[in-house]
C-alpha cells in the first residue's frame, strides 16, 4: 500500500493536477472563442450591446449571498456554505501547504487545523444535505441526471478520508488505507474537473458574462423569454 | 486512418512533447535524455535535425525541375515540395535548439562567426535557406490574402530565391557530409570515407523526390482527392536513377578504399549496412524499375517508405548507431526523447495540414474538397461524445482536450528527476575493516606509521597491531584507523566510548558509524516510522508521538526519541540535537569528529604538533593530500 500512496501522490497527482489547471485554461479559451464569436455576429447584425450593464448584471450575480433567502433559502445556503468549505480547506490546509513547500518550494499562510477541522465537517455535512436535498424534492429530481447524483458523493471522499486520517483515534482504518482513499479520490475529482460541469469553477464568471448577454443578441429575445416564461407583465 | 484521427494523435504526441520541451528548459536536456559524455548525440541529432535535412530535401530538387528547368509535369508537386522543405527546416531548427545545452545559444552562430567550423556553415546555409523557403512559400499566403502589388514583386524577384535556395542546399546538404569526416576514429569504416559529402547530397536528391511522393499519396488520400500518378511516377524514375547512381558509387567507394572483405564479415555492424543499403537504395531501386509499379499509388507508397526509413537510418547511423562500436558505449533513446523528437514532427505535420487546407498547397485540394471531407465527419449530434466535443468548435474541442490529456499524462509518466531536476546519486556506505599492519614509530617525535600487506615485513617494524581501514565507499583512498590507542589516549584524558559512539541502538553498546550515518555524502533518516506504527498499535500509538493534534504532523512538531529512549543518545555534545535524527553524511560525520578533537588536543596536549591537524594525519600516502592547499580548504 506504501508504494501505491506513493504514486498516487506523487505521479499521478502530477498528471491529473496538470490536467485540470491546463483542463480549465482550455474550457476558459473555447469559452473566449464562443463569446467573442457570439459578439461578432451580434455586431453584424446590427445589435447594441449595453456592456455596462451586463458586467453590472455579471457581478451581481457574482455575488451568492445576493438572492439568497428570495426562494428555497435552505438548499442556497447549504450549497454557499459546501461551495466556501470545499475551496478553503485543500488550498489553505497546513499539511497541504507543506506538501507544495516540499514539492516546488511555495508556500503560503495556513487556516488553523481547529479551523480547518470545522470547515472539513462543514463540507461533509453540506455535501450529504445538498445529495438529499437533491434526492427529495420532486423538482430537482425532474432535472437531475446520474452524475448530479455522484458529484456530491466524490466530493465528500477526500473530506471525510482526510479527516479520518488526520483524526487516528476514530479511524477504523489504517493510516495508509484513509491517505490511499483521501489521494485517489481527490486526483479523480481533479481530472474529471475540467472535463464536467465541474468546470464551472473556472467558467462560472464567463457563463454568466454570457447569459447576460444573451438577452441583447437577438431582437426582442428578452421579450421571447418573457412570453415563453408566462411573465410578459414583470419587469426584465 | 481518418484525417480527424491523425490529426487527434498528431495533437497527441505534441502535448506530450510539449511537455518534455518545458521540463528541458527548465532542468536542461540531462534531466531528460538518456546521453552521456560519451554518446552525447542522440535520437534528437540523428533522428530530429541530420535525418530531417534530407528528407526537407524535395524542396530544392523540385524547385530546380519546375523553376529552373521548366518540367512542367511536376508543377503539381512544386509548392508542395517547398512547403516540406519549410516545415522540416523549422523542425531541423527547433530541434536543434532543444538539443544543445544552452537553447538560447541557437542564435549564437549570427554573432559569433568561426569560419573553420562545419557547423558555422551549416547553421548560417539553414538559416538562410528557411529565409529563401519561407519567401517562395509566401506565393501561396499572398495569393490567399489578394495582396496584388506584393504578389507581383515576389513573382518578379523569385527566379532569385530559387537559384539561393539551390545553391544554399547543395552547399549545406554535402557539408552536413563534411562534418562526419572530423569522425574517422569513432565512425566505423563502412560509412566514414572522404566521398560523404557527395553521398549525402546526391542522396538527398533521390529521397527528395520519394518523399514528396510519399507525401502527396498520403495528403491526397487524406482529402480524398485523386493521386498525381503521373507526376509521382515520373520522380520514381528519377529517383531510381539517382539513388541506383548512389548504390553503385558506394559499393565502388568500399572496393576502392579497401574494405570489400568487411562486407563479408559476420558483424553487427555489417549487417547493420547491409540492412542499410538494402532499404535505403537496392529495394527501392529494383522495384523502381518497373513501370508497374511507379504508376501504382500503393507500390509508390510502399517503395518511398522503406526508401525514407532506410536513408532515414544511414543518416543515423553516420550520426550515432554507428559509432557505437569504438565507443564500446551503449545508448537507445528513453521515451521522453521519442516525444520531443515525434512532437515537433507532428506539429509540424498539423502545419502542413493547416497550410493544405488555407492556402493553395495542392490545386486539387481546393475549398470544396476539404468541405467535403469535414462533412463527411461531422459529429453525430446523438452520441454521447458531444457531451465533451460538441459543435460548433467540435475539432477544436476534441484535439485541445487530447492536447491537454497527453500534456498531464506526459508529466506524469517522466521520472521524479526531469519535474524536480536530478537529484544527488546516492552513495551507501559499508563498516570499516579490522587489518593487522606494522608499526613503525617515529623516530624524530610523536607518532607513528603503518604498513600493511607486503610492507609490513618492512624490518623498521616496531610491533605489530590491529587498525581500522576506514573507506565507506570503497574508493581506494582509506584512512587508517587505530582504535586501540585511541581508547588509550581517551581514557587517560577522562574521557570514554562515547565520546565518539555519541548515540547507540537500542541494546547496543557501541554502534559503528556506518549504520546511522548510512551515505558517504547526503544525510540519512534513521527514524524507521513504519517499525514505530506497527509497535505502538498503528491508530492508537499516533497521538504518542503525535502529541498536539492542532499542528502537521512533522518531524519538528513530535516528541523527541529521548522522551521515549532516554539512553539512546549517550553524548550531546555532539551532533545536533534540533536535527531530529536526520544523520549527516558519512565524511560529513567523520570530519566533524575527529577533526574538531584532532585540533582541540592539538592545542591543549604538549607532545601533540602543529602536524596532528593537518589532513596527513590521517589521510596518509593519499595524492595531493599533502598540499598546503587541503590543509586551507579545510
Amino acid at each position: 500500500m506504501e508504494h501505491w500512496l506513493e504514486w498516487a501522490r506523487g505521479p499521478l497527482f502530477r498528471a491529473s493536477f496538470a490536467i485540470m489547471i491546463l483542463g480549465l485554461l482550455r474550457v476558459l479559451v473555447l469559452q473566449a472563442i464562443s463569446l467573442f464569436g457570439l459578439i461578432r455576429q451580434a455586431k453584424r447584425n446590427q445589435r447594441k450591446i449595453p456592456y455596462a450593464v451586463v458586467a453590472k448584471a455579471s457581478l451581481r450575480w457574482l455575488i451568492p449571498v445576493g438572492k439568497l433567502f428570495e426562494r428555497r433559502a435552505v438548499f442556497s445556503l447549504t450549497s454557499v456554505l459546501f461551495h466556501i468549505c470545499i475551496i478553503v480547506v485543500p488550498i489553505l490546509l497546513g499539511a497541504h501547504i507543506l506538501l507544495w513547500e516540499r514539492g516546488i518550494g511555495l508556500s503560503w499562510p495556513a487556516i488553523s487545523m481547529q479551523l480547518a477541522d470545522i470547515l472539513t465537517l462543514g463540507a461533509i455535512v453540506t455535501g450529504l444535505a445538498l445529495f438529499v436535498i437533491r434526492l427529495s424534492v420532486m423538482a430537482n429530481r425532474a432535472i437531475s441526471r446520474a452524475q448530479d447524483y455522484v458529484w456530491p458523493l466524490l466530493i465528500v471522499l477526500p473530506f471525510l478520508s482526510g479527516y479520518l486520517a488526520m483524526h487516528p483515534a476514530i479511524n477504523p482504518f489504517s493510516y495508509e488505507a484513509s491517505m490511499l482513499i483521501h489521494v485517489l479520490s481527490a486526483n479523480l475529482i481533479f481530472l474529471l474537473l475540467p472535463f464536467s460541469k465541474l468546470s464551472h469553477m473556472a467558467l462560472f464568471p464567463a457563463t454568466q458574462l454570457v447569459s447576460e448577454l444573451g438577452w441583447f443578441l437577438k431582437p426582442d429575445s428578452a421579450q421571447k423569454v418573457m412570453t415563453t416564461l408566462h411573465k410578459e407583465n414583470e419587469a426584465i | 486512418m481518418s484525417l480527424r484521427g491523425l490529426k487527434t494523435l498528431l495533437w497527441f504526441l505534441c502535448g506530450a512533447g510539449l511537455t518534455v520541451i518545458l521540463l528541458r528548459i527548465i532542468h536542461g536536456p540531462g534531466s531528460v535524455v538518456a546521453l552521456t559524455d560519451i554518446i552525447p548525440w542522440g535520437l534528437w541529432k540523428g533522428g530530429g535535425v541530420v535525418a530531417l535535412v534530407p528528407i526537407g530535401g524535395a524542396g530544392f530538387t523540385l524547385a530546380a525541375m519546375v523553376y529552373i528547368f521548366h518540367w512542367k509535369r511536376y508543377q503539381v508537386l512544386a509548392r508542395g515540395a517547398v512547403l516540406l522543405g519549410l516545415v522540416c527546416y523549422s523542425s531541423v531548427a527547433a530541434g536543434l535548439t532543444f538539443d544543445i545545452g544552452i537553447w538560447w545559444r541557437i542564435v549564437y552562430p549570427l554573432f559569433y562567426w568561426q569560419f573553420h567550423s562545419t557547423l558555422f556553415e551549416i547553421a548560417w546555409c539553414i538559416m538562410l535557406y528557411l529565409g529563401v523557403l519561407a519567401v517562395e512559400f509566401s506565393h501561396a499566403i499572398v495569393e490567399k490574402f489578394n495582396m496584388p502589388r506584393l504578389r507581383s514583386i515576389i513573382e518578379k524577384t523569385s527566379i532569385v530565391f530559387v537559384i539561393a535556395g539551390i545553391s544554399l542546399s547543395t552547399l549545406h546538404q554535402s557539408s552536413l557530409g563534411t562534418m562526419f569526416l572530423a569522425t574517422p576514429y569513432r565512425l566505423h569504416p563502412l560509412w566514414h570515407t572522404d566521398w560523404l559529402p557527395g553521398f549525402f547530397l546526391l542522396t538527398s536528391i533521390g529521397l527528395g523526390c520519394l518523399t514528396i511522393s510519399w507525401l502527396t499519396l498520403v495528403v491526397f488520400r487524406l482529402y480524398k482527392v485523386e493521386q498525381p500518378m503521373d507526376a509521382i511516377s515520373g520522380l520514381g524514375r528519377i529517383a531510381a536513377v539517382v539513388l541506383g547512381f548512389y548504390g553503385l558509387l558506394k559499393f565502388v567507394e568500399i572496393l576502392i578504399a579497401g574494405e570489400g572483405a568487411l562486407l563479408l564479415t559476420l558483424d553487427w555492424n555489417v549487417a547493420n549496412f547491409w540492412f542499410e543499403i538494402l532499404l535505403s537504395a537496392l529495394i527501392p531501386v529494383a522495384l523502381l524499375a518497373f513501370p508497374r509499379f511507379r504508376q501504382s499509388a500503393t507500390a509508390m507508397f510502399w517503395i518511398a517508405s522503406t526508401a525514407i526509413v532506410g536513408m532515414s537510418l544511414n543518416r543515423v547511423n553516420v550520426a550515432g548507431l554507428a559509432t557505437l562500436d569504438a565507443t564500446s558505449a551503449t545508448y537507445f533513446p528513453i521515451w521522453p526523447e521519442w516525444a520531443v523528437t515525434l512532437g515537433i514532427l507532428s506539429f509540424a505535420g498539423l502545419v502542413y495540414l493547416f497550410c493544405v487546407e488555407r492556402f493553395e498547397v495542392f490545386s486539387a485540394i481546393d475549398e470544396q474538397a476539404v468541405k467535403r471531407v469535414y462533412a463527411s465527419e461531422q459529429v453525430d449530434h446523438a452520441d454521447w461524445k458531444t457531451l465533451f466535443f460538441r459543435i460548433p468548435h467540435a475539432e477544436s474541442r476534441l484535439y485541445s482536450a487530447v492536447f491537454v490529456l497527453a500534456m498531464g499524462l506526459a508529466l506524469g509518466c517522466v521520472p521524479d528527476g526531469s519535474v524536480f531536476g536530478e537529484q544527488p546519486q546516492k552513495t551507501p556506505v559499508t563498516g570499516s575493516r579490522v587489518v593487522e599492519v606494522a608499526k613503525v614509530e617515529n623516530p624524530q617525535g610523536p607518532g607513528s606509521q603503518f604498513m600493511i600487506g607486503a610492507q609490513a615485513l618492512a624490518e623498521h617494524a616496531t610491533g605489530h597491531t590491529d587498525v581500522f581501514v576506514i573507506d565507506a565507499n570503497r574508493q581506494a583512498e582509506f584512512v587508517l584507523f587505530d582504535h586501540e590507542s585511541h581508547i588509550d589516549g581517551l581514557v587517560a584524558q577522562g574521557a570514554d566510548c562515547s565520546t565518539c559512539h555519541h548515540m547507540n541502538k537500542p541494546y547496543d553498546k557501541a554502534t559503528g558509524c556506518h549504520q546511522c550515518h548510512a551515505d558517504m555524502y547526503l544525510e540519512t533518516d534513521i527514524f524507521n516510522h513504519d517499525l514505530h506504527q506497527k509497535k505502538l498499535g498503528n491508530n492508537a500509538g499516533c497521538a504518542k508521538c503525535h502529541v498536539d493534534d492542532s499542528l502537521p504532523k512533522v518531524r519538528k512538531n513530535t516528541t523527541a526519541c529521548a522522551e521515549c529512549h532516554p539512553g539512546m543518545r549517550q553524548n550531546d555534545a555532539v551532533g545536533d540535537p534540533q536535527k531530529r535524527n536526520l544523520a549527516p553524511g558519512y565524511m560529513d560525520a567523520m570530519h566533524g569528529l575527529c577533526i574538531g578533537c584532532h585540533q582541540e588536543r592539538k592545542d591543549t596536549l604538549a607532545e601533540k604538533n602543529e602536524d596532528f591537524a593537518r589532513c596527513t594525519q590521517c589521510h596518509r600516502d593519499t595524492p595531493g593530500f599533502d598540499s598546503p592547499a587541503w590543509n586551507d580548504l579545510r
